[in-house]
């Protein structure tokens, strides 16, 4: 019975052994095949071929960024362009748009190498945004038209040259790590210590070579190394770890020395009393940090981890591990963990926190430098590369790139040509010969139309370039006692839909001086849409005193519709609610700001700020009489810059900046540009100009002429016949004021419209003029346009005097 | 009785034979997950390649949006500021990967300062095949057949394209190591 019974088990042993057997040669093999390694990488079937397949994916990944950033850059270079009016330079001025002339000097835009010259300094910007490689921007561009496509071929002999990992990761030729040469005494300094250093690396399980590419990096050999932040030795210990690091023994003689080490004036006997000074102690020391770093959870197993030792030598454990997490990856490569290595990271950790952004963004710079110079020098000492140890091959590719847009950049031609022949033209009644040219050209051309200012923008631009282009106009204002408006009545709905508003700042420049000794400046500010900025001046003006008034837009800040005012003599900001209107006065040849806070109700600038102050300011900016209620008259203006915008019928992306969030748009592009056009030609004589006296005193005259929008004034005289130096003057009357005048009325112009022309009469009671009996006089009545032109010889009407 | 001495005699010997079959079964599917486990790693790392490849491709690939030919990347660029081009962009992401990869598949695109836009079919929380399923499978179809591995570990494929402020991301997952 006990046989069959040892007979039974037998079989059953032999089956648990032959299992167990056969569970342990397959794990065997697995561990086998799994433990096999290329290269310092755990080896797959088809790992080089995956490799080399991963190399094209890169490639092709950064072509595609290469093309598309290429179209980014050209359509953002045409639209800044155009804004510029094909301009990189305004040699001919700029106020708001940039000129296309000044007077008779021409400043046409050579848009073909313009937008060249833009488009390359894009695609720089561009490209910076690709991480994983530098593309170079230094292509050769030429433009080609393709109907209406407009062809871009950038070309360049850069090639990207990348060395191909078994990890995957391409990596630029030039982050390569070279050995460095070190210089001679240095390695006899370094190698005084070679046995120590040979046997500490034995002992925690490193390569020698590493750490005298630490001690190169950190003390160049010398024992009595002291940095500027205090750190001793060959090693190069800082306090605190020194502290964590030294036994107990020496702990008490390490001391921190950081005043003396900031000013370099540490005594050398000092440093010789502190155990960090000791090489043995210190690189015996620096061993056992060596590999606590390098056995750290995050570090031990990654391919690159030389270089992340070497990172936290410098920068600290916990700043790399949070780098190497925040890629995501087990086996990250020092390229990618690098990325991460930021200010924030560093933020974190002590002694980082108490820092400026500047000093962590400068130690963030010091930690990559840092690896790259100790990867280089652990190569010099005989080790290999810190990274990259699994390069299987090399490989470089082009940077060229063929992009289209629909664009044509012949619409710069049609618009010259309708600038010069505008220019050329119009040397009468600008505004209205400008328009008709405009009208011309629109009916006749197909891709762009010519718009004015107003209709070239919209929202807070066009508030912006309204006020810059009334301000300039005001500047042109040339009556007396007269005002001129330099904000635009904007409908309710218009000023709901701004975005933003504007913010005026004024006072003397720089120089404190009596403000009637300077110029004026007013800062325009607007939060959004865009950095608007404008500085323009208007020479030969008397504004206050002196010479030159100056206007100066910059965007920054909105609050609806007030206006801030900044005085800088007092060093305040002051800010007016509630306006209705903002005024340039002109009164005494004297030239001020005004506001209007409700119809009618007007009141100067500083006065207005007198009464929130409550304190006179001292400096006045001058005007003679505060009382200007009677002031009704619009200043005649000799608007010589016309703002104008060609918008044709490309379709360009732009961004526009909201204070919600950042829209994109899909727009016509508009060719922005300013023209002066001068008004040279006087208004024509008047016709049947008559004189008749009634009994009762009264002088009438009348006379015929044809209304335009280039007329200001009549300027009247009269003169003993034949006797030329007689000449007196009755008076300059508005043609405005006719429309209030009723025909009885003394000293007012008055007309009635008559087809096509208009028939004035002005009376004057004779006494208030010197007429002596049997005398006779000539009366003359001489239009005055805008521009002040008017004739110099002209008929008179005779009056015989009895 | 001889008889059932004789069957008493064969029980043990009987358990034997159990135990060596389930000791082989053990073996076959410790096998099977060892090699398929190997496999796996080796086959995703080529998936991924190949996949990563296809996707670079289809972004390559030429499209007609209201008669002008572009890339399907220029495409997905242009559509940013474009909302129109979105559409297209759609149907041929659909039709193009339906074709390719089935039913498992799925695209997300983010536009800077947008909510991603998902194209393609949510199985990210599905789970195909239970684990008796897939060890079956494996057991008797044998274990270097790519279409036994874990059909519910998905592949994840990132992509960025140049938005004209910031880039656009795409984020490809499949479910499917090889077709």
């Amino acid at each position: 019975m006990m046989k069959n019974k040892k007979g039974q088990i037998l079989p059953l042993i032999v089956v648990l052994v032959v299992i167990f057997a056969l569970i342990a040669l397959v794990l065997i093999h697995n561990d086998k095949s799994n433990s096999r390694e290329v290269n310092g990488q755990k080896a797959v079937i088809g790992m080089y071929a995956n490799a080399v397949i991963k190399s094209y994916q890169q490639q092709e990944e950064a072509l595609i960024h290469i093309d598309n950033s290429a179209k980014i850059a050209l359509w953002k270079s045409i639209d800044e362009i155009n804004g510029k009016g094909g301009l990189i330079t305004a040699d001919c001025g700029t106020s708001g748009y940039n000129l296309w002339n000044e007077g008779t000097n021409t400043c046409w835009p050579d848009s073909e190498n313009n937008l060249r010259i833009m488009m390359r300094d894009r695609l720089g910007v561009e490209f910076s945004k690709y991480e994983l490689l530098s593309l170079s921007s230094n292509h050769y561009l030429t433009f080609n038209q393709k109907g209406e496509q407009l062809e871009v071929v950038g070309e360049t002999n850069d090639k990207i040259d990348v060395v191909i990992t078994l990890s995957g990761d391409i990596i630029e030729k030039q982050t390569q790590v070279l050995p460095t040469e070190i210089p001679a005494d240095t390695i006899g300094r370094i190698n005084k210590f070679h046995d120590i250093i040979t046997r500490t690396g034995a002992l925690h399980k490193y390569d020698p070579a590493f750490q005298k590419a630490i001690i190169t990096q950190e003390s160049e050999g010398y024992e009595f190394a002291v940095s500027k932040s205090g750190c001793i030795g060959i090693q190069q210990f800082c306090y605190s770890t020194a502290r964590d690091y030294f036994d107990k023994a020496d702990k008490k003689n390490i001391k921190s020395i950081g005043d003396c080490a900031k000013t370099r004036s540490c005594s050398l006997a000092d440093i010789k009393k502190d155990p960090r000074s000791n090489a043995h102690k210190s690189i015996i020391n620096a061993g056992e940090l060596i590999e606590d770093i390098l056995g750290k959870k995050a570090i031990k197993d990654t391919t690159d981890k030389l270089a992340f030792g070497a990172a936290a030598y410098n920068g600290g454990y916990g700043p790399i591990r949070d780098a190497i997490k925040l890629t995501g990856k087990d086996d990250p490569s020092w390229e990618e963990v690098s990325q991460y290595i930021t200010v924030d990271v560093l933020k974190k950790y002590s002694p980082y926190k108490g820092w400026t952004d500047a000093e962590n963004q400068a130690k963030v710079i010091e930690i990559k430098d840092y690896v790259n110079k100790v990867s280089a020098y652990y190569v010099a000492w005989g080790g290999t590369s810190m990274f990259m140890p699994s390069v299987i091959g090399t490989f470089e590719f082009g940077q060229n790139f063929r992009i289209q847009t629909p664009y044509n950049l012949s619409v710069y031609d049609k618009l010259k040509t309708f600038a010069e022949e505008t220019i050329r033209d119009c040397k009468d009644n600008v505004a209205v010969c400008l328009e008709e040219k405009k009208v011309d050209f629109n009916n006749n051309s197909q891709d762009v139309q010519i718009l004015d200012l107003h209709d070239c923008e919209e929202g807070n631009e066009r508030v912006f370039y309204d006020l810059i282009e009334n301000f300039d106009d005001c500047g042109e204002a040339w009556g007396n006692n007269c005002k001129c408006q330099i904000t635009e009545n904007y409908t309710s709905e218009e000023i709901k839909n701004l975005t933003g508003g504007y913010e005026a700042r004024f006072g003397v420049d720089n120089t404190p001086r009596p403000i009637t000794d300077k110029s004026l400046y007013i800062n325009m500010n607007f939060t959004t849409p865009m950095e608007l900025q404008s500085q323009f001046s208007i020479p030969d003006q008397t504004f206050w005193e002196p010479n030159t008034y100056t206007f100066w837009y910059q965007n920054k800040k909105l609050y609806n519709y007030d206006l801030n005012f900044y005085y800088s003599l007092a060093n305040k900001k002051y800010t007016l609610k509630n306006f209705e209107k903002l005024f340039m006065v002109v009164k005494d040849k004297h030239y001020s700001l005004w506001v209007e806070f409700k119809p009618g109700a007007m009141s100067q600038i500083l006065h207005a700020l007198k009464n929130i102050l409550n304190t006179a300011p001292k400096e006045n900016l001058f005007s003679p009489t505060k009382d200007t209620t009677f002031i009704k008259d619009i200043c005649p203006v000799a608007k010589k810059t016309f703002r104008v915008c060609g918008k044709t019928n490309y379709l360009i992306p732009t961004l526009k900046k909201t204070i919600v969030k950042n829209e994109l748009t899909y727009e016509p592009t508009k060719i922005k540009f300013a023209m002066t056009l001068i008004d040279e030609v006087p208004p024509v004589e008047v016709q049947n100009l008559e004189v008749k006296e009634s009994f009762e005193g009264k002088i009438e005259l009348t006379w015929m002429d044809k209304h335009t929008e280039d007329f200001t004034m009549y300027n009247i005289t009269y003169e003993q016949k034949n006797i030329p130096l007689s000449k007196k003057e009755i008076g300059a009357y508005y043609e405005y004021n006719a429309e209030e005048a009723s025909p009885n009325d003394y000293n007012k112009l008055y007309y009635e419209n008559q087809s096509d022309k208009r028939k004035y009469s002005f009376m004057i009671k004779s006494a208030d003029l010197i007429l002596l009996s049997n005398n006779t006089y000539v009366f003359k009545v001489v239009g005055i346009d805008n521009f002040k032109n008017q004739k110099d010889m002209v008929q008179g009407a005779e009056l015989r005097v009895n | 009785m001889i008889g059932n001495k004789k069957g008493y005699e064969d029980i043990p010997s009987t358990f034997s034979y159990i135990w060596l079959v389930i000791g082989v079964i053990v073996v076959l599917i410790l096998t099977s997950t060892l090699q398929a486990g190997s496999a796996e790693r080796e086959i995703k790392g080529s998936s991924i390649s190949y996949y990563e490849t296809k996707l670079l491709m289809f972004l390559r690939e030429p499209v007609s949006h209201e008669g002008k030919q572009y890339t399907i990347s220029e495409l997905i660029m242009e559509a940013e500021y474009d909302i129109d081009k979105r559409t297209t962009i759609r149907q041929r992401i659909q039709s193009r990967f339906n074709e390719m990869y089935g039913e498992y598949w799925s695209l997300e695109l983010e536009f800077p300062n947008e909510n991603p836009i998902i194209y393609g079919h949510s199985y990210k929380r599905q789970k195909v095949g239970t684990w008796l399923q897939n060890i079956m499978t494996r057991m008797f179809v044998g274990p270097g057949y790519y279409g036994m591995l874990p059909i519910d570990k998905k592949i994840t494929i990132t992509k960025t394209i140049p938005g004209f402020e910031s880039n656009i991301n795409l984020e490809f997952e499949t479910w499917i190591l090889l077709p």
